[in-house]
């Protein structure tokens, strides 16, 4: 597989890098994170909007400006129900089928609900939904969800802004591992580019981040270095990494060296 | 009758909902509407009477995560 080009559902991408658009500290520097990561997918949602607040028109046209796939949101669901009623109203007005399904299931660490996420995906791809489920690190419930029909699964890296990285690298591998057809991404959790370029090198599809560059100092600056990780990561994973050796290796040839003697 | 836009109680005559969604000031704004959980589709906004206590979510597109 190219480091260049990818597809998800049918979708070719090229960037395997999907930013969200939450928490930046102005409209004008998420636009400028965009420009500085080149990322092929943003994230959205759908809010309460009282009607003088202009029926979102400022983000309208912030999104028009974009050439990027959105992927809306269930964020802030915490049933099958409220995901799925949430997802159609998302398909109507993101004119999209692509959601991100989120079913909250712990409010302390907004981690997934594993039941209420399976009952959700299952109705919303009867209704022709293509699910990018967002969910735990779990080998059951992500082959459950490749059962039902999901060409790509969403695992955290760690509780969503967390920023803490990847906490189980062995549950992250081995769902690669055991998973190898299906597609990949690591949602949340993410705080450095070295996270990033960890899940690459793993085999990963590609990184969903937000917070790790909207929260950094200079999240323009940070969201290129993300970009580069990604790259970095990917590019590593298809050189295929050195075998690992429990004794010292001398890199300079034996033979030849100098001052040595026959004793 | 008293509906419940957004979880704020209003008072509206007995009307379909793209009548209320008008009144209340929404024509023209891009959003998705939920009635008692359940998804409208804006083509279904004229044949959607509402009945009192019904919750009616009004939802436009935000920044996320």
């Amino acid at each position: 597989m190219s480091t260049s080009c990818w597809s998800v559902y049918d979708t070719q991408l090229s960037s395997r890098l999907f930013l969200g658009t939450a928490r930046y500290p102005s409209p004008a520097i998420v636009e400028a994170a965009i420009v500085a990561s080149a990322p092929d997918v943003l994230t959205v949602g759908l809010r309460r909007q009282a009607p003088t607040e202009g029926g979102g028109s400022a983000f309208w046209e912030f999104l028009k400006r974009q050439k990027c796939h959105m992927l809306p949101n269930t964020a802030g669901c915490a049933t099958a129900k409220e995901a799925v009623t949430l997802a159609q109203m998302s398909r109507e007005i993101f004119e999209t089928d692509w959601i991100k399904l989120e079913v909250t299931g712990d409010e302390y660490n907004l981690q997934p609900d594993p039941y209420e996420l399976l009952t959700a995906t299952k109705q919303l791809i009867n209704l022709g939904f293509k699910v990018f489920p967002y969910t735990t690190d779990d080998l059951v419930v992500c082959t459950r969800l490749m059962d039902l029909g999901c060409e790509i699964i969403m695992p955290w890296g760690a509780p969503i802004g967390t920023g803490k990285g990847l906490i189980n690298p062995y549950a992250l591998a081995t769902l690669r591992d055991r998973l190898p057809s299906i597609r990949l991404i690591v949602d949340a959790g993410i705080g450095m580019p070295s996270h990033a370029a960890q899940v690459m090198e793993l085999g990963f599809d590609g990184v969903l981040l937000n917070t790790a560059v909207a929260r950094a100092d200079d999240p323009v600056k940070m969201a290129k270095a993300m970009a580069y990780a990604i790259k970095a990561g990917r590019a590593a994973f298809e050189a295929g990494a050195m075998a690992v050796s429990e004794t010292a290796q001398a890199s300079t040839p034996i033979v030849g060296r100098p001052f040595w003697h026959a004793k | 009758m008293q509906v419940f836009i957004n979880g704020e109680p209003v008072v509206v005559e007995r009307a379909p909902l793209e009548e209320v969604l008008v009144l209340l000031g929404y024509e023209g704004k891009k959003v998705v509407v939920a009635v008692n959980e359940q998804f409208v589709p804006r083509t279904e906004w004229d044949l959607c009477e509402l009945e009192a206590d019904d919750r009616v979510d009004v939802l436009a597109a935000i920044q996320g995560g």
